[in-house]
């Protein structure tokens, strides 16, 4: 089980976004860290089939990104859970189900066991408009694990949830890493510092340091540190000083 | 193929859950059966008591069912006079000339007159009737594409297995589909709504005695049929080309402008008539609009298409046409899709 990214490169006019990135990722939760505008959203989708890259390519097993049998194994969702407001999450699910192959019975038992799994049985029937941030995140993270998937993209998958989810989210992710490829994009270090098995760092469209994390990280320091030594300046950590 | 169908479902169920639809289609059915009886109510109309003539009307004319017209060389010199018209413009062959005139000698005779005041009505509240189907069908589904951005489910669905190839085939035939069930409901409609208030006699009478320039051997009801089969391909094809705007242009909006643009363009342009391979032209750009002048007059038009030497009636040649153009069109939409980006 290997997802190779082979210098994959995403150029807009005169901004390169993601630059010759070479990644390989085997099963286990990977963490992606970098600030914002750091490419790691564009990477994300072209590694998903959204984006047609410039260069390089994506391949899982051998199976280029471009192709059905690539898409029938990843799950993803995205920074921006997109949904229909007045379809009930129980419906959105189901029809997301079809749309990932699954059969209809099938795609029905597997929604209400990631929504209870999720803990939104109780509102399963209720149109995903009147959701709060936390729920629809927690439904965009049920409708990622449909269809069982070998490769899980998650695209800042914490915003919007409380401090209560985002531990029990963590949880969810350690857990799902153990026979598949995870990777989690995300600013923010304490997301992936206990659950991460490799973190990679972006900066500017390029990995800039990547690995195990205990190999990564020197002597008695911390993965929020080594995180601010290469991004404290584009964090801008003086302007609350 | 049951994936297909359930996406189809799906999309179906996306289509009838928007309001706008809903209030979009009652509205168009509002419409297309007000405008069938709107000329017997009071106001609007300058004589007094229509509903009382017409039921005269019908009443004699029901007498008069089954008797022989005489008045046939009237007819005939009509007939000879349009086409030598059409002859000297050069919009139809000296070939073309003899094949029209064995389609003319072909109808049979002696006409027999039946009342078909219902069809009759049908038949000249079709322009309206076409307008509002093409209307209702690109606000209904401009959306289809434009929707999936603005909403962000695109990225969920580009990134699905069946996202790229099944979901594509769905939508496209979705658009097909819905257009096609709003133009039969609507068409059933406004003949039913004419046919109950004006009477549904002469289903089997010749449909010269609605259009007695028309050179073929129809009835009245074959007529309907053959109309509402042109104006299903007419909105294929609009449907096609609706739903390629959409998913090209992303914007639900850009797409009804440019809709209503299409919807007007044959009212709009003047395009002069003289030179044949322009007639032909504008005949065919015509025949995937509202054609707001008369759908009846085009669709069973005394000038025939002449295709490699060989003449094709214009309802069977522009039906043909709409839709193959529209199955081409639904095909450059899909692939417009597939590559689409999101980002």
């Amino acid at each position: 089980m290997q997802l190779i990214i082979d210098r994959l490169t995403k150029q807009y006019k005169n901004k390169i976004a993601v630059d010759r990135v070479s990644l390989t990722l085997s099963q286990g939760v990977h963490g992606l860290l970098g600030a914002n505008g750091a490419g790691k959203t564009t990477l994300m989708r072209m590694m998903c089939g959204l984006l047609t890259p410039t260069g390089g390519s994506v391949a899982y097993n051998g199976i280029d990104v471009s192709r059905e049998e690539y898409r029938d194994v990843l799950g993803y969702m995205p920074q921006h859970f997109g949904y229909y407001p007045n379809f009930t999450a129980h419906g959105f699910l189901c029809y997301l189900g079809s749309l990932k192959g699954l059969s209809k019975p099938f795609a029905k038992e597997k929604s209400e066991a990631l929504l209870s799994q999720l803990n939104l049985t109780d509102v399963a029937k209720k149109k995903i408009k009147t959701f709060s941030g936390g729920m629809k995140q927690r439904l965009g993270i049920a409708q990622a694990l449909l269809n069982n998937p070998k490769i899980l993209i998650l695209d800042e998958p914490t915003a919007g949830l409380d401090p209560k989810e985002r531990v029990k989210f963590r949880s969810l992710i350690a857990k799902l890493g153990s026979d598949r490829i995870v990777l989690l994009s995300t600013h923010i270090v304490s997301d992936v510092e206990d659950i991460a098995h490799n973190v990679h760092l972006m900066k500017d469209g390029q990995i800039i340091a990547g690995g195990k994390v205990d190999k990564l990280l020197s002597q008695g320091q911390s993965l929020e540190q080594l995180y601010m030594e290469h991004f404290g300046d584009s964090e801008g950590e003086n302007d609350y000083a | 193929m049951r994936d297909l169908c359930t996406l189809m479902g799906y999309e179906w169920k996306k289509l009838l859950l928007r309001k706008g639809n809903v209030i979009v289609l009652v509205i168009s059915l509002a419409l297309v059966c007000f405008v069938q009886f709107s000329l017997l109510l009071p106001g609007f109309t300058p004589h007094e008591n229509m509903w009382e003539q017409m039921r005269e009307v019908r009443a004699y004319e029901r007498a008069r069912a089954g008797n022989e017209i005489t008045a046939l060389h009237e007819y005939h010199a009509n007939f000879a006079e349009t086409l030598a018209f059409q002859l000297e413009r050069g919009r139809v062959s000296q070939r073309g000339g003899d094949w029209v005139t064995q389609q003319h000698e072909a109808v049979p005779t002696p006409w027999i007159f039946y009342p078909t005041a219902g069809f009759g009505n049908f038949f000249s509240r079709s322009a309206f009737m076409t307008l509002v189907i093409f209307t209702a069908v690109a606000v209904s589904i401009a959306p289809l594409f434009p929707n999936e951005y603005r909403t962000g489910v695109a990225a969920l669905q580009l990134a699905s297995k069946y996202g790229k190839s099944k979901l594509v085939t769905a939508k496209l035939l979705t658009a097909a589909t819905f257009g096609l069930m709003v133009a039969l409901f609507l068409t059933l409609s406004a003949l039913g709504t004419s046919l109950a208030v004006f009477g549904a006699d002469g289903a089997r009478a010749m449909l010269q005695l609605y259009e007695p320039l028309s050179i073929y051997n129809l009835t009245v009801v074959q007529g309907a049929v053959i109309l509402f089969a042109n104006i299903a391909a007419r909105i294929l094809f609009f449907s096609a080309g609706v739903v390629l705007l959409s998913a090209k242009l992303r914007s639900a909006f850009s797409t009804i402008i440019i809709a209503f643009v299409w919807i007007f363009m044959a009212g709009m342009i003047f395009i002069p008539v003289a030179i044949p391979w322009i007639f032909t032209f504008s005949r065919l750009v015509i025949a995937v609009t509202p054609d707001m002048v008369s759908p009846v007059r085009s669709t069973f038009s005394i000038v025939p298409y002449e295709i490699f030497g060989v003449f094709v009636p214009p309802f069977i040649f522009e039906g043909v046409f709409s839709l193959v153009g529209g199955i081409g069109l639904l095909c450059c939409a899909g692939w417009v899709f597939k590559r689409a980006q999101v980002g």
